[in-house]
């Protein structure tokens, strides 16, 4: 099984080759998380940010 | 170089910390003693479960002596002053180069110590060792293919879980009262898990991270693992709140976590996601079950929840934390990828092949996917009842699987109930399931709402009336 590769993916990281059978093994779970990813990014509002979540704690806490 | 290998017992070695202190203060023991004590039984222990990088004895001597010095003068002394403690080799310590139980350390040695640490020491702690960790802390079982496994000091041919193994360990067994561990994926509660002990994973941006090693700084907590929830509260209310060397420590309230020694949970709301702890065997939903009594004899009320989607926010967490981990060690990987263990460096190469945009998607969601959880999953809940293993703690031999293709689904199943919280950063206590006869030890979690901390040592600290403490004899 191969690795789908939306963007080049470095099978050699500068030095350090990735084994075949590694990439195989991590060939499902990256196929699944590339699908999760996927969807939740159709779901997501645009304005959504990588600093929600510590608005989020804030507004919970500050609710009890 | 001083070793203790013998030392007389106390009446306090198995007492909690801020007994410890107490017995200290009021003259009932010294420093000295506790402190010979600790070192002469952290050296069988370490023998039996591989639980020590370094002993520090002679450091811990000359620090118990100046303890006991400052007692005989009176005068002001730290609720901690003069206890014997150990840590996971993972934080910064002035003048001394952690390991992060790996072949690859700091180049040099640390010019200060890290926060928690400094924070303990101002509070009068001692440290009388370096304990084992899973390499880079990158791992959920006690594996450490650098420095050796970690073994159960319940029943040696069990994981530790990891990986704050060598805290879980000595707590255990009774060596010290409490260390520190981190968790970015579950490193806190699988140990104190599969060692029957407690801890308390802080809320994310509730404990400074400044001078730590860092695994991936979007999940990282620093937090205690105990045997007595006293403990727990004691060292939150020392090492929470912000920090000027850290500025993602939230500057929000710290509670009185003393205090919340004092309440009850009578009248808190517990959520239960029957489809998501359905994924444990049967024999841990019987255990579950019975906590689930304790904690209706507490006072509390069940009310069934739903999380959105479980293997989405377990997804979510990998696809931020596997690339950030492995952008935090690309050099190394580039340059040294034959100093790492196999398990590490397999996993460590799957951060490589997620895309940045899928990573970025994560790091957008997180925000969104806590919301929803607040909203539709804890609603009117002070906490989500979860298990910390789907599985009885498994062996070291059946997880031994290097970087073998069964490595990732193995350890994916050991994480089943950790990474999703670390994702939505929030708070959770372990607490150890009673154990009866053989029962080997295995504990599930209470999660919290955020900075709800004081929350769980309410909890933690009724449920030990039910479930009191123990040690494992080695």
């Amino acid at each position: 099984m191969g690795i789908d590769m939306k963007t080049a993916r470095p099978a050699n990281l500068g030095g350090h080759d990735v084994p075949a059978d590694r990439r195989e093994a991590m060939a499902p779970l990256i196929k699944r998380l590339e699908t999760v990813a996927g969807e939740t990014s159709d779901m997501l509002p645009f304005s959504a940010d990588g600093s929600d979540m510590q608005r989020v704690m804030r507004a919970d806490l500050a609710k009890r | 170089m001083t070793e203790i290998t013998d030392a007389p017992a106390t009446e306090f070695d198995e007492a909690s910390a801020l007994e410890m202190a107490l017995a200290i203060r009021t003259k009932k023991v010294t420093s000295e003693a506790l402190t010979r004590s600790a070192l002469a039984r952290l050296r069988p222990v370490h023998d039996a479960c591989n639980a020590v990088i370094a002993f520090e004895d002679d450091e811990a001597l000359a620090g118990a002596e100046a303890a006991d010095k400052a007692v005989a003068q009176g005068g002001d002394l730290g609720p901690l002053h003069g206890v014997p403690l150990a840590h996971k080799d993972m934080f910064g310590r002035a003048g001394k180069r952690a390991t992060w139980g790996a072949n690859i350390h700091p180049d040099t040695p640390a010019e200060a110590d890290a926060t928690v640490i400094a924070r303990l020491k101002a509070a009068g702690a001692l440290q009388i060792a370096a304990l084992h960790m899973t390499e880079f802390a990158f791992g959920p079982t006690g594996h450490n293919y650098i420095i050796g496994h970690a073994r159960n000091p319940h029943d040696r041919a069990l994981i530790t879980g990891g990986s704050s193994s060598g805290s879980a360990i000595s707590v255990a067994t009774g060596v010290i009262p409490t260390a520190f561990g981190s968790d970015t994926g579950g490193s806190l509660r699988l140990p104190a898990a599969a060692c029957g002990i407690k801890s308390l994973k802080p809320t994310w941006s509730r404990v400074s991270l400044a001078g730590a090693m860092p695994l991936s700084g979007l999940h990282d907590c620093i937090g205690p693992l105990a045997r007595h929830a006293d403990d727990l509260a004691l060292v939150m209310s020392l090492i929470a709140g912000p920090d000027p060397r850290d500025g993602r420590a939230a500057d929000v309230p710290v509670p009185d976590f003393l205090g919340a020694l004092e309440k009850s949970p009578a009248g808190f709301k517990i959520g239960i996601d029957d489809a998501v702890n359905g994924q444990s065997q049967a024999g841990v939903l019987a255990r579950l079950e019975s906590a689930r009594g304790v904690l209706r004899d507490m006072g509390c009320s069940e009310h069934a929840v739903t999380f959105p989607d479980w293997p989405t926010l377990e997804a979510l967490g990998q696809l931020l934390l596997l690339p950030d981990v492995a952008a935090g060690h690309a050099a190394f990987m580039r340059n040294r990828a034959d100093d790492y263990g196999p398990q590490v460096r397999a996993r460590i190469e799957v951060g490589h092949f997620i895309s940045a945009v899928d990573h970025n998607t994560a790091l957008r969601a997180r925000g969104f996917m806590l919301q929803k959880v607040l909203d539709e999953t804890f609603g009117a809940c002070d906490a989500i009842l979860l298990p910390v293993f789907p599985d009885p703690v498994p062996t070291i031999a059946e997880l031994d699987v290097a970087d073998s293709q069964s490595l990732l689904p193995a350890l994916a199943r050991i994480t089943l109930y950790t990474r999703a919280i670390n994702y939505l950063g929030l708070p959770s206590v372990t607490l150890p399931y009673a154990r009866a006869g053989d029962d080997k030890p295995n504990g599930f979690q209470l999660v919290g709402r955020p900075f709800r901390e004081d929350q769980l040592i309410t909890f933690a600290k009724a449920y030990e009336a039910a479930v009191p403490p123990d040690v494992a004899r080695v």
